[in-house]
């Protein structure tokens, strides 16, 4: 595909499938070349144009009727700032887009690529009609119909602006249509849509290169016009031949071939490259390996620190609860022995004694108690009381005795009363001390000592012992207990080690994934470029690389370029030179000579080189034009002309003369033009010529930005 | 030398000054520390109703006395026990009109027979004073 590419790696691949599968032959490329030229030769005008949000027009649509052979000329009038240049820059946009700065001569010629791009991205969204941004519409369009041999064309761009009003690269949109039912041309898988479009309009009208030669305003004929004419010459053979898109094809050729070569003329870039990628292979292999085994390692290591988790869980179920409690008994049960000791301690000495003085003694004890305590009764006034109520009573049994006798018996009485008292003395005198005392409290207090003992101090042991039990079953519980934690602790501690490790394992993964991770890129890498390299080498007939199959097309192509441009230069010779002759009226130039090298020569009518004279710049202007003319002739003269402020720098006679020029040179001539530059008799001189008229006026309805709309008829009060 | 002899009487026998031979009251304060009892007269009791259990008298030559308990803190403050106690002691003595002082010598006789006696049998015993009742409920029952 002829045309600029923005992306060279996306083009170079696509040469790589070109030379890889098909052989170019010389004789097919002359032929596509012939093709395109053909092209080129055929007779297409202008039909329509649609405009929205395009610079000065919110909406415009311009119909240019199918031209006769004798009226040839559309005449569009407008003063400046009505929108004459805005039509034009439609035009060119609408028909090459960013074509039109790359090979059109817009934008900085002598910038990069990347600049004009972005110059023309600036120029489109300096082109969307202000009050429509207003508004807050975001697109605009432009639709370009023509009438071609085979039809009818209609190429359809759209811009979409950001809130910013910025336009981004993939923002535009082209639509082709061809025929009477306007199908849309579809675009080839894997090209893009804006360079195979521009490809499709340089076939059918014109390479973008041929904008200055029927595109153009007169300014800038007059900018060619002091132009080196050598260039000049150049500039209008190559545009009209397409041959500046011939010449970066072969220049993409030589790049691709560079290229491409700098792999294949190292023949050990292969066996390197192989050599690379087993050594990668071993090294993925050998990280695969020693991932498994760190794999490995970490489930063991998991497997191990799982089972202790789950033991050191089951231990902690039933420890730290019971801990407390038993501790607590154990705690209380202590204490509550201490009280127990201290009470026990205090009641054995007060009770324990009744028991070890042994039970003779205590018997002993006791019966000299009660002695001394009935001999007190006797003893005591009770006794003597008894006595009398007992001799009393003798008194009172029947059958009465005498006195002297009942005198007898009470004194006996009286007297064994009395002899009976003695035998107690002895135990009286031992127990003195308890005179005053009451024995029986003693006696009473003796056998109760005794009973108590028996009945408390057991029942101390008994309840020392119980809690003696506690404490020692607490003691063993908690023996118990500390053993589950020094486990625990064990437990612990092995734990700590196993995760220590296991974070070591883990990194260690981490570190051969990274590493896994790199050789894997690094081979896919590599095994890309060598298939890539396999294929070349297969693609190619009898083992040639693809740079042979480039670089024999480019030396094709240049060879054609050799051959065909010179072939022209006698005609464009004789075309210029009667172009000129018909434009000057000082015809001083008779005779120009182009010579293979490309280089002018300008004869006088006495045949002298006038190459190097200096000339006006209304003469340059003539000579451009001839130039422009002649360039349109070559690819056919059938090429419609769109000229901006065309008579500007001219006086009247050369006037006269370039307007009689455009309506005899059988192209269909649009001429945007100032009231003051095509009027009067320059308007009468080619009314007759004209096939339709529009008027440019600008409206503003509120004193704002306003539009430019189109009306029929051109300036009809000055032309009646 | 005095010879007055008192009679024994429970008001004197209560306030008087009971001690035993200075290396008894040594054995005493050890048995108290060892068997956790809090206060002297407690092992001073056991000792001396153990050995009232030996029928015999008690034949102790004692040089040197220890430190005093009052007699109704050894015999108990309430009468009826000071009563008991010293009805145990006369009666055991066999003699009769016991003068105070001859029954402050029993006792201090009796105190460190008892207490010989006490380490005779309890010198095996670990466990404090529940052990010391157990040992002596089983041979005094």
């Amino acid at each position: 595909m002829l045309g600029s590419h923005k992306n060279r790696r996306r083009l170079f691949l696509h040469f790589d499938s070109i030379f890889a599968s098909t052989t170019i032959e010389p004789e097919e490329l002359r032929n596509q070349i012939a093709a395109v030229h053909d092209g080129l030769r055929r007779r297409c005008q202008f039909k329509r144009i649609r405009m929205s949000n395009w610079k000065a027009f919110d909406a415009a649509d311009l119909e240019f009727p199918t031209t006769a052979p004798d009226r040839p000329i559309v005449l569009i009038g407008g003063n400046n700032g009505n929108g004459k240049t805005s039509i034009l820059d439609a035009l060119i946009a609408g028909l090459y887009g960013v074509g039109s700065f790359i090979d059109g001569g817009r934008g900085s010629v002598q910038a990069s690529e990347v600049v004009r791009r972005a110059e023309y991205r600036s120029f489109i969204e300096r082109a969307f009609h202000k009050p429509a941004y207003d508004r807050g519409e975001r697109m605009s369009s432009v639709v370009v119909e023509l009438s071609i041999p085979n039809g009818q064309m209609e190429i359809e761009r759209r811009w979409y602006f950001d809130d910013d009003g910025q336009l981004f690269e993939d923002d535009e949109e082209v639509v082709i249509r061809l025929g009477k039912d306007r199908d849309i041309v579809a675009v080839p898988q894997d090209e893009d849509p804006i360079s195979f479009y521009e490809s499709l309009v340089a076939s059918i009208v014109a390479p973008a290169s041929m904008i200055p030669f029927f595109l153009f305003d007169g300014e800038r004929v007059v900018e060619l016009g002091r132009r080196d004419i050598r260039e000049q010459v150049r500039i209008g053979i190559e545009s009209a031949l397409g041959i500046s898109s011939l010449k970066r094809l072969a220049a993409d050729l030589s790049d691709y071939v560079k290229d491409r070569s700098r792999d294949l003329v190292d023949e050990d870039v292969d066996a390197e490259l192989r050599r690379d990628v087993t050594e990668l292979e071993d090294k993925q292999a050998e990280c695969v390996r020693e991932r498994d085994a760190v794999e490995a390692e970490a489930a063991t290591l998991k497997q191990r620190r799982d089972a202790i988790v789950h033991d050191m869980g089951a231990l902690t179920n039933q420890s730290f609860k019971d801990r407390h409690e038993t501790l607590e008994a154990k705690h209380n049960a202590i204490q509550q022995l201490a009280g127990l000791r201290s009470e026990m301690a205090a009641t054995a000495s007060r009770l324990l004694p009744y028991l070890l003085f042994g039970r003779p003694l205590m018997k002993r004890t006791i019966s000299a108690l009660e002695k001394t305590a009935s001999s007190r009764v006797l003893d005591g006034n009770p006794s003597e009381l008894a006595l009398e109520n007992l001799l009393n009573a003798l008194d009172q049994i029947e059958p009465k005795v005498d006195l002297a006798t009942g005198r007898m018996i009470k004194e006996r009485v009286r007297s064994a009363w009395t002899v009976s008292r003695p035998a107690n003395v002895a135990d009286q005198a031992r127990h003195k001390y308890l005179d005053r005392y009451d024995v029986e409290r003693v006696i009473q207090g003796l056998g109760q000592g005794v009973q108590d003992a028996k009945v408390q101090l057991p029942e101390f042991i008994r309840r020392a012992k119980e809690l003696g039990q506690i404490v020692k079953d607490s003691d063993e519980a908690l023996q118990f207990e500390e053993g589950i934690e020094s486990a625990r602790s064990r437990y612990s501690a092995v734990l700590r080690e196993i995760n220590g490790e296991l974070e070591a394992v883990e990194r260690k993964q981490r570190e051969i994934a990274q590493q896994l991770w790199h050789i894997e890129n690094e081979l896919v890498a590599k095994r890309t470029n060598l298939e890539r390299r396999l294929i070349q080498r297969r693609g190619t007939a009898a083992g040639l690389p693809v740079v042979d199959a480039a670089t024999s097309l480019r030396i094709e192509i240049l060879n054609a370029i050799d051959q065909i441009v010179p072939e022209y230069y006698a005609a464009l010779a004789d075309k210029v030179s009667s172009n000129y002759r018909q434009l000057a009226h000082k015809t001083v130039i008779q005779r120009i000579e182009i010579n293979e090298d490309g280089s002018v020569k300008i004869f006088d009518a006495a045949g002298a080189d006038i190459s190097q004279a200096e000339a006006s710049a209304g003469e340059n202007q003539i000579f451009a034009t001839s130039l422009i003319s002649a360039v349109g002739g070559l690819v056919g003269s059938q090429l419609p002309l769109v000229i901006d402020t065309p008579l500007g720098r001219l006086d009247t006679a050369h006037r006269e003369r370039v307007l009689d020029f455009f309506k005899n040179g059988g192209s269909q001539v649009i001429i945007l033009s100032q009231p003051e530059e095509v009027g009067g008799r320059y308007y009468d001189q080619i009314a007759d010529s004209i096939s339709a008229e529009y008027t440019l006026s600008y409206r503003s309805d509120d004193g704002l930005l306003g539009s430019t709309v189109l009306e029929d008829g051109y300036f009809r009060q000055r032309a009646a | 030398m005095s010879t007055v002899r008192y009679p024994l009487q429970l008001g004197d026998i209560a306030r008087a000054d009971f001690r035993t031979s200075l290396p008894a009251d040594h054995e005493n304060s050890r048995f108290q520390r060892e068997w956790g009892f809090t206060f002297r007269y407690q092992p001073a009791r056991l000792a001396i109703s153990v050995s009232l259990s030996d029928p015999t008298p008690p034949s102790t030559h004692i040089e040197a006395y220890g430190k005093p308990i009052k007699g109704d803190t050894l015999f108990g403050q309430d009468e009826s026990d000071l009563a008991a106690w010293i009805a145990i002691i006369v009666e055991h003595s066999g003699a009769d009109d016991l003068s105070r002082r001859e029954f402050q010598d029993l006792v201090a006789q009796h105190w460190a027979r008892g207490l010989n006696m006490l380490e005779l049998k309890l010198n095996k015993i670990e466990d404090g004073i529940v052990s010391v009742v157990e040992n002596l409920l089983a041979t005094h029952p």
